[in-house]
């Protein structure tokens, strides 16, 4: 499903990623990464909810919802997301209309085209980027804690539509279409 | 918070333009009290920076992009098209109201029309004690084809004028007076010439 890198500063050197695709962005503030980077690539077509305790990268279209909580979520420039993402940090490069909740940043680069809100302490966007929406940098912002309070119970209630990013290489290579299966609620 | 501590100690940009009113209108944000701006021009790094140091929810819609796909207001139900246009485009108010509308050399690129259709969009969603702050081409007879953006360094102001498109079109030179009749429910508080020939209108419900 997810081209895996375990180690990402070697990321534009592994097998599973496309010479020609974009390196993912650099982090300016790491979260919490249990394990190695998970890559959506760009011919890949999700539709339903993402979870997992590892970073991702989405060079593909995703549709639904992305929680990522603990990780951070890079939509790339080849990224087409229409979804509501939750994460510790999200990058945007690519076309993203939805939601956007993070517990402590969002960067929209210049490449980016973003339609919808923003929820978070720390929001940097770059001259050049398309942006149309609301941005909410209300360190008391009720949509942050709202999002980010109770996620056990949230992460359990929906336990039997969750797509799980695993750190075995055996999930690294899974094609397209089980992604799709898998990921479909 | 001072205009000097959001600026790049090495600026080999634009000098910024000292903009008072502007000033004044943030300096409201002091308090410890949830803002709401309303931001009606392309979402510029300066803006982000400046509102991220308050208790702020920056709502930006790039009316300047949008300017090409505007209903004609003169023709038949054309006003009512424009105030449906201009729902598509402005975001969800979230139950909260407007305190301070950013229209930042955008106003003097509408015809009357249109500014009263906006004009009626912004009064319901601005708070009892909302501002409006505008900068309007006032000094010249003519003025780029295309806007300028403009962004805030700290307190200051700086324009990014559009690159390669020399046009120019007649510059409608509102008054404040005149746009405070398009504008219903704000009122001319205070205006300024600015060291660019920028006018700064601010108004106030």
């Amino acid at each position: 499903m997810f081209n895996k890198r375990e180690n990402e500063s070697e990321g534009s050197t592994s097998e599973s990623h496309k010479a020609d695709a974009p390196a993912p962005a650099k982090r300016s503030a790491p979260p919490r990464n249990a394990g190695g980077t998970a890559m959506i690539g760009p011919s890949i077509n999700v539709d339903g909810k993402l979870l997992g305790d590892e970073d991702l990268v989405i060079e593909g279209k995703v549709k639904g919802t992305v929680e990522l909580k603990k990780n951070s979520v890079t939509i790339g420039n080849q990224g087409n997301v229409q979804a509501d993402v939750y994460a510790h940090s999200i990058f945007v490069d690519g076309q993203m209309d939805g939601n956007l909740v993070a517990s402590e940043q969002v960067v929209i680069r210049k490449s980016a085209r973003v339609k919808g809100s923003i929820a978070a302490p720390r929001v940097s966007l770059e001259d050049g980027a398309q942006f149309n929406g609301s941005i909410d940098m209300d360190t008391k912002s009720e949509t942050r804690s709202k999002a980010f309070s109770g996620q056990k119970s949230s992460q359990e209630s929906s336990a039997g539509a969750k797509t799980e990013s695993t750190h075995s290489d055996s999930g690294s290579n899974k094609s397209g279409s089980e992604a799709g299966k898998q990921a479909s609620l | 918070m001072s205009s000097d501590a959001a600026r790049p100690l090495e600026d080999s940009g634009p000098e910024p333009i000292r903009a008072p009113l502007f000033a004044m209108a943030v300096e409201d944000f002091e308090d410890d009290r949830r803002h709401v701006v309303l931001d009606l021009g392309r979402a510029r790094e300066g803006t982000v920076a400046l509102f991220s140091g308050y208790r702020c929810r920056l709502d930006v819609v790039d009316l300047p992009a949008k300017l090409g796909d505007l209903p004609d207001v003169d023709e038949e139900g054309g006003p009512e098209a424009v105030e449906r246009w201009l729902d598509g485009l402005l975001p969800p108010t979230q139950g909260e109201s407007v305190d301070l509308v950013l229209c930042w050399n955008l106003l003097n690129y509408l015809p009357a029309g249109v500014i009263e259709a906006l004009g009626r969009r912004l009064a319901e969603r601005a708070s009892p004690q909302a501002r409006l702050h505008a900068l309007i081409e006032y000094r010249a007879t003519r003025m780029p084809a295309v806007p300028a953006s403009y962004a805030p360094v700290g307190l200051e102001l700086v324009d990014d004028p559009p690159e390669g498109d020399p046009a120019t079109v007649a510059a409608p030179r509102y008054s404040p007076k005149e746009l405070e009749k398009r504008l219903p429910g704000f009122t001319s508080e205070k205006t300024m010439l600015l060291g660019n020939g920028m006018q700064e209108y601010l108004y106030r419900r």
